[in-house]
């Protein structure tokens, strides 16, 4: 980083001023060409045939797998506890990702690299065995549930285990790394002089001092939540592990019509609508966050 | 340090990070510290201490197979998904066209989907056009699961990247490769870090696409232990984790002795 | 005239019965070896349980086998839900040979049309026709006792029917597996049964279940430990293994069998259709059904015997139940209605 430290105090503000001429088609071309034709043979072919299946019912077109998830309460209510679920996760991942996140970018020590390591423990820990370690916690005898007691948040008998609260402790642990992670880059990237910049120009220290800072990582800050809210929803493991029977999530429930009833093209229905819900969510986010800043940057 | 953590909010941002550090301690040290219990079962805190768990976890021929297997395939997938990724991020956010939303949602969309859902297809499709053999097949699979990772981190970086600067150096004779590499890849180069290291660590705890399409005769580590306790669970296979966790510390303090040494 | 011819033909009947039987008494174990001799060299892929379930099975049948015949056999860990979606995958490509499954996955893998029926496997016609398919696509070599498993020290007197999960002194210490866990669907049947139904009509089943629903429900035969260890739980409707397992770790857990009956589980093997090695994993399967190994496992795994000729040691039979005192659940039903339950349980017990 700090080689590149000269080139960034170079004159420039964030990207107000920028304006690129129209290069040649062929070069943003060839930059996707790798990513692309991996993705459409890995990804788009085998996927699209699998989701051909999700519109065949018996020998015939049919959306039958569509109207079985449309026209029921009960699925619905399913998807409704996985976007909560994705909410309040990403929420919890924010609120500590971006302290632990700027103070690592900002600390002088080397030992900020040995910390960002160390944030990064729970993602080594197999899935798993993670969920066992939460186990020993969480049941009616483990230290967390009867610290929850002992703090009057529950009277007992009370347990963690296979609730949606344990659910959301367990899933935020492992996917905070990735929020840290994310944010540290960004963090990284944003010049510290514009931050002194901000507070000369009358930002009053601390909070308003933080807000600039927030401000100018908002990408960063999208991008973390989008990548936490994406995988809250989508992981299997621990919905499965903690939350055993009772936290029944999208996961949960495209894992029973995969595996155990080999009901496949229902499963493709299921993580088709899933994915059109959430790729509408994360554009109605990045719209709210990124807002004018958006259209400033790109003309 | 910018902020003053003197300051009312300066301590309260400090007084986060440390409830964040204990947060995500707290199960890998119940991971590390449980198997030294003698019980057949996870307690914590542990009752009489033993070695065995560790040492049975190390005996055990099947976990460090696995665990070479699943480095292997972790390194390749975190090459090229690093690689492609970053190419990738560099398209998008360096170029005005139409459909330019539509890609980046393409890129990005394996993270949304269940692993399960890839697995199946994908398996389907390995099986039915015998593309791809042995290992090189679970690799491909993961490059699909991780470069979104890669895209994912480095966009935002790329997107704060003043243009002005990638031109500025153009203008003082550099191609845009030199540009690329010698302005451009500095700058984000925390971004790309944390993109490799996301890719690396997801491609080596990945256990659904592993379980499909893993070679039969070499499985990951992950299906080792998710398999290990299918019929029960005994703390060798915890220990397997704390053993994990203990190598990543101890490379990280050689690292820190030696950069120290090199300072 | 005729009689002479008719002798004549006897004594021609007798004699090819004579050499059949000298065949299949003799020469067959000689073709057997010679088959073995073939195996040199060649690899062997089945899919196994994982973990030290999958060390025992190794050692009892798979290591033999592989000394008398030359063969390398390797068992991949994998979940039997799991292995059987892998085996649908790679329908007409297999990359296993060969999959052992322990909750029912084998009937539905015939009718998908993803097996191929054993040939030359001497010991399957010492195996009762329960506990193989009729048209030989798979055969069982161990079989699971369902029943209960609880704590000693919190219940002194053994349990001894399934209505006892009704006790009001139990209230909040009871625990029972999710429907998609295969003893689960078997707790829901049993449960049916003891309350005057059964797989025709599940519908008491369900009823008594509901009045459990505010109960533990776990999913994973993993979190027993944990369940008795610290989750505060006193008797669960599990298997015999387990219970062994979890008492060999230390906690005060037994097994006890339900008057109502305990349940057979079938542990079963299979081949895949269109299996590179599939006389390799026929040469296997025979070593699974014979009596040494089904003791060593029976032994390792608390698992009874689906052999009739395997002679367990008295101590060992003593604990396990034989297969003939075990209740037989209809499993083509269940496996008919299990979408149907799977649904409606996770309406009506689940949320």
């Amino acid at each position: 980083m700090t080689a590149a430290r000269p080139v960034l105090d170079a004159p420039g503000t964030d990207g107000a001023a920028a304006s690129s001429p129209r290069l040649i088609p062929y070069v943003p071309v060839l930059l996707f060409a790798p990513c692309f034709i991996i993705y459409a043979v890995l990804f788009i072919w085998p996927q699209l045939s699998l989701l051909a299946t999700s519109f065949v019912d018996g020998n015939q077109w049919s959306v039958a797998h569509y109207q079985r998830f449309l026209g029921d309460g009960y699925y619905w209510e399913l998807l409704g506890r996985t976007l909560f679920l994705g909410v309040i996760t990403t929420v919890i991942t924010l609120v500590l990702g971006l302290p632990v996140a700027y103070l690592l970018a900002r600390m002088q020590s080397r030992w900020a690299g040995f910390l960002l390591v160390i944030t990064t423990f729970p993602l080594l820990v197999s899935a798993v065995v993670r969920s066992f370690g939460w186990m020993v916690l969480f049941f009616r005898d483990g230290l967390v549930s009867k610290l929850v007691v002992a703090l009057g948040l529950a009277s007992p008998p009370f347990q963690l285990m296979y609730t949606m609260s344990g659910v959301v402790i367990a899933l935020a642990q492992v996917l905070l790394p990735l929020m840290v992670l994310t944010l540290y880059g960004v963090f990284r990237s944003i010049d510290r002089d514009l931050e002194l910049a901000a507070m000369s120009l009358g930002a009053r220290p601390s909070l308003a001092l933080w807000l600039v800072t927030l401000r100018l990582a908002r990408g960063g800050i999208l991008a973390g939540s989008l990548l936490v809210f994406s995988l809250a929803i989508s992981t299997f493991a621990t919905p499965s592990l903690v939350g055993g029977a009772r936290a029944h999530v999208m996961s949960t429930a495209i894992y029973e019509q995969t595996i155990e009833l080999l009901n496949w093209p229902f499963a493709a229905a299921l993580s088709s609508i899933l994915l059109v819900f959430v790729l509408v969510l994360a554009l109605v986010y990045g719209r709210v966050l990124e807002g004018r800043g958006q259209t400033e940057a790109r003309p | 340090m910018t902020i003053d953590l003197k300051s009312p909010f300066g301590a309260l941002l400090l007084a986060l990070t440390i409830i964040a550090f204990c947060y995500l301690l707290l199960p890998i040290l119940v991971i590390v510290v449980a198997p030294l219990g003698s019980t057949g079962y996870l307690s914590f805190p542990p009752q009489s201490l033993t070695l065995k768990w560790y040492q049975a976890a190390l005996n055990d021929t099947r976990y460090v197979g696995s665990f070479l297997t699943s480095l292997k395939v972790a390194t390749i997938t975190a090459i090229v998904s690093t690689v492609i990724g970053i190419l990738a991020a560099h398209g998008l956010t360096r170029y005005e066209f139409r459909g330019r939303k539509f890609i980046e949602a393409l890129f990005l969309s394996p993270l949304i989907l269940p692993t399960l859902v890839l697995a199946v297809g994908l398996s389907i499709f390995f099986s039915r056009t015998g593309l791809l053999t042995g290992t090189a097949r679970l690799a491909a699979s993961h490059v699909i699961v991780c470069t979104p990772y890669v895209i994912r981190v480095s966009l935002p970086v790329f997107q704060r990247f003043d243009r002005t600067l990638e031109e500025a150096a153009q203008n003082l004779g550099a191609t845009p490769l030199q540009s690329f590499l010698m302005v451009l890849l500095p700058v984000v180069r925390p971004a790309i870090i944390a993109g490799a290291v996301m890719a690396f660590i997801t491609s080596f705890d990945e256990v659904v696409l592993a379980l499909f399409l893993a070679e039969p005769s070499a499985p990951t580590l992950p299906v080792t232990i998710y398999s290990a306790v299918q019929l029960g669970f005994d703390p060798s296979v915890a220990a397997v984790s704390g053993l994990l966790v203990l190598l990543t510390m101890a490379l990280m303090v050689i690292y820190h002795i030696f950069g120290a040494v090199r300072d | 005239m005729s009689s002479p011819w008719n002798i004549d033909q006897l004594d021609r009947r007798a004699f090819m019965a004579a050499l059949a039987a000298v065949g299949a008494g003799s020469l067959l174990p000689a073709s057997a070896e010679a088959q073995g001799a073939d195996f040199k060299g060649r690899q062997l892929l089945s899919s196994g349980f994982g973990g030290s379930t999958m060390d025992i099975i190794q050692k009892a049948a798979f290591d033999p086998f592989d000394a008398a015949t030359g063969a390398k056999s390797t068992q991949v860990p994998m979940q039997s839900a799991a292995a059987l979606a892998r085996m649908k995958a790679e329908a007409g490509n297999p990359q296993i040979d060969m999959y052992q499954f322990s909750g029912g996955q084998e009937a539905q893998a015939k009718s998908e049309g993803l097996t191929e029926p054993m040939k030359s496997v001497p010991n399957l016609a010492n195996v009762p026709g329960g506990l193989k398919d009729p048209d030989g696509h798979w055969v069982t070599w161990a079989v699971i006792a369902e029943g209960i498993v609880y704590n000693k020290d919190k219940i002194p007197t053994p349990p001894t029917s399934y209505k006892d999960f009704f006790k009001p002194e139990y209230k909040g210490h009871i625990a029972f597996p999710a429907i998609t866990n295969g003893f689960g669907m078997d707790f829901l049947v049993m449960l049916a049964r003891t309350f005057g139904g059964g797989e025709d009509n599940i519908e008491p089943g369900f009823a008594a279940l509901a009045k459990l629903k505010n109960e533990t429900i776990f999913k994973a035969a993993s979190d027993l430990p944990g369940l008795f260890g610290q989750g505060d739980i006193w008797i669960i409707p599990y298997d015999t293994g387990n219970a062994f397992k979890t008492a060999q770790s230390g906690l005060p857990v037994a097994f006890a069998t339900p008057q109502e009956g305990s349940p057979a589980v079938p542990i079963t093997s299979c081949i895949a259709k269109g299996a590179k090695n599939a006389d390799v994993a026929n040469g296997a399967i025979n070593y699974l059904l014979k009596p040494e190994a089904q003791i060593a496992i029976a032994q390792g795994m608390r698992w009874s015997a689906s052999n009739v000729n395997t002679k367990l040691p008295a101590e060992l039979a003593s604990e396990i139940p034989a297969v003939s005192q075990l209740a037989q659940l209809d499993r083509a039903k269940i496996n008919a209605n299990r979408a149907a339950w799977t649904e409606r349980w996770n309406r009506e017990i689940a949320r």
